[in-house]
């Protein structure tokens, strides 16, 4: 019996339970807390890798076969339907896997530099990535659902206790926002379940039966609750204040992640459940994903705090992603699975080279920074290359992904394509500004002792750089992998 | 094995320089190790390119790599295989141009080694210049539009690392940033123009027979575009047109304008231009010439778009005579070589736009050679004179020989003997149309007056920055030891006489009139340029044109005669009419480009404060009502903490989840309970 998939999900949670039992009174016995929960975040990676390039020969080699594994186990039923433990991992699953895995175990890195409540930390975002990797392979609405529902109180804690000033208010934001999406999934899964008539809550059950409005009504509750999570506009500013408050570990998993997981739902649920109304309202997510691409970029210019800006370049990438999701085209949707993972670790690179910079400066305003690239150089270096990845830089992760996502988009939506290109060169107008105001320029006497990277800073940045420069160079790879899992989103919407 | 695989060298050899310089001790051994495998690259590049000479009429060598593949099942739409390739291509064009960019980089490199000696940057400077030649050479070798994409994205990257090297500096920070803004400009612009040719030309293509060796027909090739055009003109792509041309040739030639810098886009290496001199030499050799390069590779499709190429002409005419006007008038000799630059390759966009093929190609190609040996010049002479002022230099002649012998090949060849002028004349008189017929006569006398203005002011540009620098006596200013201005040392010499070598014998290999000839057995069929790079199955008939050789020969003259009288000796003082001093003016202000530049981005950040406003007066608060709804309940909860109720709550939720476990089991058949 295949039981990869319950490892990579529930591994993590395992380590949480034993990271439980362990004392943290000295730093020796933090240190000890802190390599569990390293350990259980690398288990995950490990497993999530190895068989992903299993899995990848076999996907990319197509021949029909639709996942990669598949786990199934009946969960509980009741008079209604039947829901089942299901876990799959096809073609989009896969490589999202790789990033919030990667991720994640870069985050766990980075709880070295966590001195307070070791212990709770570390079991809070193992169980976060518990729920994120639940969320992936969940093949089964009711498990997406609680999934989806376990991500709300461990990122709510983190963002809490361990945020900046404000971190209350961004917590209560987030989840506030977080809950509103879980009600309304909730919802959705309630509506699919009870008006598709295939009694299971099964998501690859034949689901054609729905009346109009129950379609309609289902798409738009999905969508809004997706559309958070992603922080698209105008439901967004969650993000921003989590971005800016929370401590530069949580909002690397928060930018890297989180955000993920929004585009991953909308692609797995809102287009394949509710096709038609997604075809016939397509041209409101194209207009909100060329609005969110030009708020985002234009947005961040005259921001004077660095996460903030990182938040609202996040807003303006994920509106890429929406746009593909609106273009609704094979080409365009494996385009937004590669951003996304170009987002993701794009992002995060961005967020923890800014936390480093805090850290030294002992200030986030973008104003009072100036000259930094004399004393860190390297540091530098790796904003130049997260920035480069963000812009889409040939042969660095987003590249591929965002000439994927116009030329899917573009027979279709012309003029907004042309209209959401041009934003890159406000984009990059803006990373460069940043990088101007940060780095460049006379030295400042206050920063005079600041020092470059630490060794904990390149164990932290550099898994990061590879997978960007891997993902950047072998796209090859992974493209037919992703397509072969888009190919099951794209024959639902066509009906085929 | 073809020999032509060595191609894929050309590129790879800088950019294992780039690699191995991070990781050698010393910013000297950085150093000759990224000029070594510069050095090593041309050696290749050159032997390619006399293996090409012998064999001028083969068809191309491919050489191809997939990048990524998949099949949209959008068959309509898409080609039913999306499949983007990289590798090289070896033709005349290429091989021809990967060999020029190749040398010129090398050649700069080797002037940096001493040049930049314990420079800050010194190390970046090596190993961002030899990755922007492995982007340089990848481009001009590039068989398809993806690869170029690549390549092409990848130089204006390079270049913002090249531009940033003195960041201590915020000026030349802020001039990089915009440098890239506009570079990014024209790089969604064919960004735009690949995904637009694909998508028109993608289902066209797989039903095209697929070459020897390759599986399909590769749709982002040059090949496949050309037949792509021609199929369109007969009706026989679906869901194109004649507008389809239009749009493509408009976006491909504004990518082009930005990174030819045609005026308005001229700003990008005028920012350039704050950065070492080195940088500049690089952008302007190895970079700007590229514009052209890519409206040769798609020449089939401005060849057919309606009106472009009058249109094209005009632009490059015009812009070459904004770009001379701006040079003359300006006081930094960067400046002025950055004009200069400007307006042989306006001359160059000029001879496309008006069907001459290989003389515009021609004009790129001695541009690479010319704009090297002009900012290698500029760069001793600053060097020596310790200024960037024209105004306070003189007497170079005397003092610095080797230099000044330089610059004034550089002058002749620029002011007219280097036959950019001839060329862009004899292509405006001409007017051939390569879609068939001649363009009209008004539209060949509009862009010959407009040429011939350009040409003239050209010369008097080059004729400018010689006077100034070599006659006279040196100029005298405080903390300046004028008597001991002398020629640099040898090291920095031997490259120059390099560049001047290589200069004039480009040159002379686009001689009008040259014939084909024999070499031990072997025919060469293009010791001269024109025969060997030329559109479509015939060369075009490269004679004399007496007229346009003419006309050259008196804008040469008027232009240099202005200038000795104005510059030389003489120094005639000319009392400007009332009219002409608002052009001057705006010609000294680069005709308002820069501050246009720095207007444009007010409304930006405008808009900017705006959108942080409306998010934090309107959404925020909307967001504030969910989150304090949260927090409310949060503290209601934490008031709990510390009474028995508290603590009953916490046993009932473990006994609650014991239970739900239990019943999960249970349900699931996993509970072994045995009941009796």
């Amino acid at each position: 019996m295949s039981v990869i998939l319950s490892t990579i999900v529930w591994a993590p949670l395992l380590f949480a339970l034993v990271a439980l039992f362990l004392p943290e009174r000295d730093a020796e016995q933090r240190s000890r807390v802190r390599t569990i929960g390293l350990a259980g975040a690398g288990a995950s990676f490990f497993v999530t890798t190895f068989f992903a390039i299993l899995g990848q020969i076999g996907l990319g080699q197509g021949g029909g076969l639709a996942s990669a594994y598949q786990e199934n186990h009946t969960w509980f039923w009741n008079f209604l339907f039947q829901a089942h433990y299901d876990l799959v991992a096809d073609g989009i699953t896969l490589p999202l896997l790789v990033v919030v895995t990667t991720i994640f175990g870069v985050a766990m890195f980075h709880s070295w530099k966590i001195h307070e409540r070791v212990r709770l930390y570390v079991i809070l975002v193992l169980l976060l990535e518990t729920a994120v990797n639940g969320v992936l392979c969940s093949s089964d609405f009711v498990l997406f659902a609680a999934f989806w529902g376990l991500l709300l109180v461990p990122m709510y804690l983190l963002i809490r206790i361990w945020g900046g000033d404000g971190a209350r208010r961004a917590a209560a934001w987030f989840a506030g926002f977080h809950a509103l999406s879980l009600a309304l999934i909730i919802a959705t899964v309630a509506i699919i379940v009870v008006e598709a008539g295939a009694q299971s809550s099964d998501m690859g059950a034949d689901l054609a039966t729905f009346s109009v409005t129950a379609e309609t009504v289902g798409f738009w509750l999905s969508f809004i609750a997706f559309a958070i999570a992603m922080a698209i506009f105008p439901v967004h500013t969650w993000m921003l204040e989590a971005q800016s408050k929370a401590s530069a570990g949580v909002a690397t998993i928060l930018s890297g992640t989180m955000l993920l997981l929004g585009a991953y739902g909308m692609m797995r649920i809102s287009l394949v459940v509710f096709p038609v109304p997604a075809h016939y309202y397509s041209f409101a997510i194209i207009g909100l994903a060329v609005v969110g691409a030009f708020w985002g970029s234009i947005g961040a210019l005259r921001q004077d705090e660095l996460r903030r800006f990182i938040g609202y370049m996040n807003v303006a990438q994920m509106s890429l992603v929406l746009l593909a999701i609106g273009a609704q085209t094979s080409v365009a949707l494996v385009g937004a699975v590669l951003l996304l993972a170009g987002q993701g670790f794009g992002s995060a690179m961005l967020t923890l080279v800014s936390g480093a910079i805090e850290e030294r400066t002992r200030t986030t305003s973008i104003r009072a920074m100036g000259g930094l690239v004399t004393q860190a150089p390297r540091l530098a270096g790796f904003w130049m290359v997260a920035a480069a990845s963000v812009i889409g830089v040939p042969l660095l992760a987003g590249f591929t992904g965002d000439f994927m996502v116009f030329a899917g988009s573009f027979p279709e939506h012309r003029i907004a394509t042309v209209l959401v290109m041009s934003s890159i060169i406000v984009t990059t107008g803006g990373l460069l500004w940043v990088a101007n105001r940060v780095f460049f320029g006379p030295v400042r006497d206050q920063f005079a002792r600041v020092h470059d990277v630490t060794l904990l800073d390149l164990t932290v940045l550099i898994p990061l750089v590879a997978a960007v420069v891997l993902f950047g160079v072998r796209a090859g790879a992974v493209v037919p992998v992703i397509a072969n899992g888009v190919l099951e989103i794209t024959t639902r919407i066509t009906g085929g | 094995m073809s020999i032509y695989n060595a191609a894929w060298a050309i590129p790879l050899l800088p950019l294992l320089g780039a690699l191995g310089s991070l990781g050698v001790e010393t910013q000297r051994r950085a150093a000759q190790l990224c000029v070594f495998f510069t050095g090593l690259s041309f050696v290749v590049a050159a032997i390619l390119l006399g293996v090409r000479l012998t064999h001028a009429p083969a068809e191309p060598f491919l050489s191809l790599l997939t990048f990524f593949s998949m099949s949209p099942p959008e068959g309509a739409t898409f080609a039913t295989q999306f499949t983007a390739q990289v590798g090289v291509q070896v033709d005349a064009l290429s091989a021809s141009f990967a060999a020029a960019i190749a040398f010129a980089t090398f050649v700069i490199q080797a002037y940096a080694v001493n040049a930049m000696r314990g420079e800050h940057g010194g190390r970046r400077f090596f190993c961002g210049s030899s990755v922007l030649a492995f982007c340089t050479t990848g481009f001009v070798l590039s068989p398809n539009l993806f690869d170029s994409l690549i390549m092409w994205v990848g130089a204006s990257a390079s270049l913002y690392v090249l531009l940033t090297l003195t960041w201590q500096r915020a000026e030349t920070a802020h001039r990089a940033m915009r440098a890239m803004v506009v570079l990014t400009a024209g790089d969604i612009a064919l960004t735009l123009g690949v995904v637009f040719t694909w998508i028109k030309f993608g289902v066209f293509s797989s039903l095209l027979v697929a070459p020897s060796g390759q599986s399909l027909a590769d749709p982002f090739s040059f090949s496949v575009v050309s037949q792509g055009v021609v199929a369109t003109l007969h009706q026989g792509v679906a869901s194109a047109g004649p507008r389809a041309l239009l749009v493509m040739g408009i976006v491909f030639l504004v990518a082009a304008a930005v990174r030819s810098v045609q005026f308005p886009f001229t700003v990008w290496l005028t920012d350039a231009a704050s950065s070492a001199i080195p940088v500049i030499a690089l952008a302007a050799a190895t970079v700007a010439p590229l514009g052209l390069y890519l409206i040769a590779r798609i020449y089939p499709i401005v060849a057919h778009t309606p009106r472009a190429l009058p249109v094209l002409a005009l632009l490059g005419a015009g812009s070459a005579v904004l770009t001379a006007s701006t040079g003359i008038v300006q006081r930094s000799i960067t400046r002025i070589a950055v004009c200069a630059v400007a307006t042989e390759l306006g001359l160059g966009l000029a001879a496309l736009g008006m069907g001459g093929y290989s003389p515009g190609v021609f004009i790129a190609f001695t541009s690479v050679f010319t704009s090297t040996l002009l900012l290698l010049a500029v760069a001793n002479i600053v060097r020596v004179y310790r200024t960037d002022d024209i105004a306070e230099m003189g007497g170079a002649w005397a003092k610095l020989r080797t230099t000044s012998i330089a610059l004034a090949v550089w002058a002749l060849l620029a002011g007219g003997i280097g036959l950019s002028a001839y060329y862009a004349l004899s292509s405006a008189l001409s007017g051939v149309d390569p879609a068939g017929g001649t363009f009209s006569g008004g539209e060949r006398v509009v862009i010959l007056i407009v040429t011939f203005i350009a040409a003239a002011l050209a010369a008097l540009l080059a004729g400018r920055l010689l006077l100034t620098v070599t006659s006279g006596a040196v100029a005298r200013r405080r903390g300046f030891a004028h008597e001991r201005v002398a020629e640099v040392e040898g090291t920095l010499r031997r490259p120059l006489w390099l560049a001047i070598i290589a200069a004039v014998v480009a040159v002379l290999i686009g001689l009008p009139g040259l014939q084909p000839f024999s070499l031990g057995g072997k025919r060469i069929a293009g010791l001269t340029f024109l025969r060997f790079v030329f559109y479509g199955q015939q060369h075009q008939s490269i004679g004399l044109d007496g007229g346009a050789a003419l006309i050259a020969l008196v804008a040469l003259v008027c232009g240099l005669g202005a200038a000795y009288l104005l510059f030389g000796p003489a120094r005639m003082r000319v009392a400007l009419p009332a009219f002409a001093a608002w052009p001057v003016r705006a010609a000294e202000q680069g005709f308002y480009v820069e501050r246009f530049t720095e207007l444009a981005a007010q409304p930006l950040m405008a808009i900017a404060g705006r959108v942080s406003d409306f998010d934090d007066q309107v959404t925020a608060p909307v967001a504030a009502s969910a989150g304090e709804s949260v927090d409310e309940a949060a503290t209601l909860l934490a008031t709990l903490r510390n009474t028995r109720f508290s603590r009953a709550l916490a046993g009932g939720l473990v006994v609650v989840g014991i239970l739900a476990l239990l019943s999960v089991l249970a349900a699931t058949g996993h509970l072994w309970v045995h009941l009796t």
